[in-house]
């Protein structure tokens, strides 16, 4: 069978709602396509333990701290199996690590921000882990097997995240005016990078049709990024929380909210390297990794000790 | 084995008690005591698995339909050299592996072809000699894997958003009343 | 019924006994994230919210003695109390050193647990049991993880070696404040309610010492007598505290 004979059988089984696994035949784009994401996404994850991971120790109530400490061991454990599905195309974690400390690979913009405050946790929570859950839904659908099943395990995970996040808020509009204050400031810092989150407008990206076709997406970024304003904008209102954009509204016309200009060229930026906390995540994710070498190296040696003398 | 890039080990779970095994994800580990505390460590945290296997992966052979081809199997007598494999299988449109009959073969190829043509709709087939399994059954009572019961911090039940929500909007209707 | 002084003495013993455990925990929690291996991360991680939460076991039951709400006080105890009202040993509230320090300290605390708890199963005080009970399980599993972890880095390199030798000199003898005993507990002891902890200290040694050796470390001397370790230590519970209560501190009552 030649390439494109194969490439229309490839594309038949997944209209055919097929899943793919690793030994399959795949074009090279999609073998391509999804390690990128797969690997963006674990980075994404690893990195995220750090700004939430930040508050740990000053959690202010012993249900949040255990919450916390639980969200942010779910994190690390999201980017193990994303890591570990990455592998089944090809790579190896240790080269997936080195990518992510070298600056090659990229991950969400949004945990190249600074947090505050304690309100900010619960924002990500509730902002950043549901439009990661908007993502990731559709995600779980998608057609690459290991993917898939990381995925369906990941969702289940994260609707806690988002509600934990989104009762920290509930607690801080209700509570004292500082309280009010801390939760309204964390929300203008943090609305604009969430938008982003969902990437580039869909004019933009020149992927999408790619990616719908082989399974990959199911929905386009401006359509997720609806569903995003959609559902939390009257609830951030009913708590008496204004998203920091003048031009929001719903516009009855078209049934669909308007807003304001994303910044895409700070997108690019931050996502490129030059964001607020850019150089410190990436510092502690590397420091965290070089500290470990001789532990890795004393587990290995201690490995090879008990092969030598026949201990198994 | 260089210092960062470990053996990679497979891990199944059984999700409750009577429940078939499936496949699980993988870790990274030196040696098969470790894999199985750091299996526990990640799928064993909340109570989604009972019981866990790790097989070291280059000891598990996995195929798609596609993969195996036209293979038939060599239906030879059995020899003494015939070994028990534990089979995986994704079948229908299922996204999981799910435990099926084990199967004795001269090898894993031999038992990899069987067990694909026992059942009808199999797209995908993982097959592993059962000796390579370690299982958090098997250990000693001393280092108690036991299935974590409900934590109240990963329970939906001490997060009542629904509830608060509606509070909150009998709240502000009251106060428009008013 | 118990008398104000052995009402006293428990108070401070359960006290203790949630310190130690809490604070740990809260050391531990502070490595989420930097961890040298990824699942050990996780599995740290798993160990850290065991100590917070079994601090939270004897919070509760100081909380039925002083009857106070056992869902509400413990939070008092700890994001209102100062400092220096905190009971816990120096060694739990050491800063982390490196691996081999948090590691080793764990181990030491788990073994410690392995002996400590049974003794407490046979508490003649029914809370006391109960919790002991419910801490047992988990800690089984901990000293089985603390254990393989000190093995594989007491023989493993020689800086790995070498790291773990270091530690073991300086958490061994700030370790032994864990079974120094508090001012009346002898109250306790007659009255059953918790055991002797120079027999505790004894079995945890008789465990523990064979057991490093085999880990090609070398043991120090135990000091002969116990002592309530120097004033220079304290700070570090100072600091700890202070992040812990930094944004609780902004309204004593206010609801988070």
């Amino acid at each position: 069978m030649d390439q494109l004979a194969k490439l229309a059988a490839f594309e038949a089984r997944i209209a055919r709602g097929e899943t793919i696994e690793p030994g399959d035949w795949m074009p090279d784009e999609y073998r391509r396509q999804l390690l990128r994401m797969m690997s963006q996404h674990a980075h994404s994850e690893i990195v995220g333990m750090l700004p939430e991971g930040a508050w740990i120790t000053r959690a202010p109530s012993l249900k949040r701290k255990l919450v916390l400490l639980a969200k942010v061991q779910d994190e690390a454990g999201h980017g193990q199996y994303l890591y570990d599905a990455a592998e089944s195309l090809g790579a190896t974690r240790e080269e997936l690590i080195d990518a992510l400390h070298t600056g090659r690979a990229k991950y969400a913009n949004v945990f190249n921000y600074p947090t505050r405050s304690w309100a900010d946790v619960g924002i990500i929570g509730w902002l950043v882990d549901f439009a990661a859950i908007l993502n990731q839904s559709m995600l779980a659908k998608c057609s690459y097997g290991p993917y898939a099943r990381a995925m369906l395990r990941i969702c289940s995970e994260e609707t806690f995240h988002k509600k934990q996040g989104q009762e920290i808020v509930i607690t801080l509009a209700r509570g004292t005016s500082e309280q009010r204050a801390m939760a309204q400031d964390g929300l203008d810092r943090w609305w604009w990078p969430t938008l982003m989150q969902f990437g580039y407008p869909d004019s933009e990206s020149p992927h999408t049709a790619t990616l719908k076709r082989w399974g990959i997406k199911t929905k386009t970024n401006d359509e997720l990024r609806e569903i995003f304003i959609k559902e939390i904008v009257p609830e951030l209102r009913l708590l008496g929380l204004e998203p920091p954009d003048p031009e929001l509204r719903f516009d009855e016309a078209t049934g669909s909210w308007r807003h304001g200009p994303i910044d895409f060229d700070e997108l690019k930026r931050v996502v490129n390297g030059n964001g607020p906390c850019n150089k410190e995540r990436l510092a502690a994710r590397i420091k965290a990794h070089e500290e470990g070498a001789w532990v890795r190296e004393a587990l290995v040696a201690y490995n090879a000790k008990r092969e030598l003398s026949g201990v198994h | 084995m260089t210092s960062t890039q470990w053996p990679v080990y497979q891990v199944f779970e059984r999700p409750a008690p009577g429940r078939p095994m499936r496949a699980g994800g993988s870790v990274h580990a030196v040696d098969a005591e470790t894999a199985l505390q750091n299996a526990w460590a990640v799928y064993g945290r909340r109570p989604t698995a009972v019981c866990l296997w790790v097989v070291p992966r280059r000891l598990v052979l996995m195929k798609t339909r596609e993969e195996l081809g036209g293979l038939s199997p060599d239906l030879g007598t059995r020899a003494e050299s015939d070994q028990t494999f534990c089979v995986f299988r994704r079948s229908g449109s299922k996204l999981v592996y799910d435990e099926g009959p084990q199967v004795v073969a001269p090898s894993a190829e031999q038992a990899m072809v069987r067990a694909f043509n026992d059942v009808e709709d199999c797209f995908a087939c993982w097959v592993f000699p059962s000796t390579a399994v370690t299982s958090s059954e098997s250990q000693t009572a001393e280092c108690a894997f036991a299935p974590q019961p409900y934590k109240w911090f990963r329970d939906h039940k001490s997060f009542p958003i629904v509830a608060l929500l509606r509070e909150i909007r009998a709240d502000a209707a009251e106060s428009n009343h008013a | 019924m118990l008398d104000a002084r052995t009402r006293a003495a428990l108070d401070s013993k359960l006290l203790r006994l949630g310190d130690d455990e809490f604070i740990l925990g809260h050391r531990n929690s502070e490595l989420a994230g930097h961890g040298p291996i990824l699942e050990e991360d996780i599995a740290f991680a798993n160990l850290a919210l065991d100590e917070l939460g079994h601090g939270i076991l004897w919070y509760r039951i100081v909380s039925m003695l002083r009857d106070e709400d056992p869902e509400t006080y413990p939070d008092k105890l700890v994001y209102q109390r100062v400092a220096s009202d905190f009971r816990n040993a120096d060694v739990v509230a050491l800063p982390h050193a490196d691996w081999a320090f948090s590691m080793l300290r764990q181990f030491l605390f788990d073994a410690y647990e392995s002996v400590h708890l049974p003794a407490l199963l046979a508490s003649r005080y029914a809370p006391i049991a109960e919790a002991a009970a419910k801490i047992k399980q988990e800690e089984v599993f901990h000293l089985h993880h603390t254990k393989a972890w000190t093995l594989r880095l007491g023989q493993g390199t020689e800086e790995s070696n070498r790291r773990m030798q270091q530690a073991l000199d300086t958490l061994w003898t700030a370790f032994q404040e864990v079974f120094l005993s508090l001012p009346e507990e002898s109250l306790l002891v007659e009255s059953r309610i918790t055991p002797d902890l120079r027999e505790i200290h004894f079995e945890w040694k008789q465990t523990v010492v064979p057991f490093l050796e085999s880990c090609n470390l070398i043991v120090p001397d135990t000091p002969v007598r116990l002592e309530t370790p120097d004033v220079a230590h304290s700070t570090y519970i100072d600091a700890l505290v202070a992040e812990l209560q930094q944004v609780s501190r902004i309204g004593r009552d206010t609801v988070w």
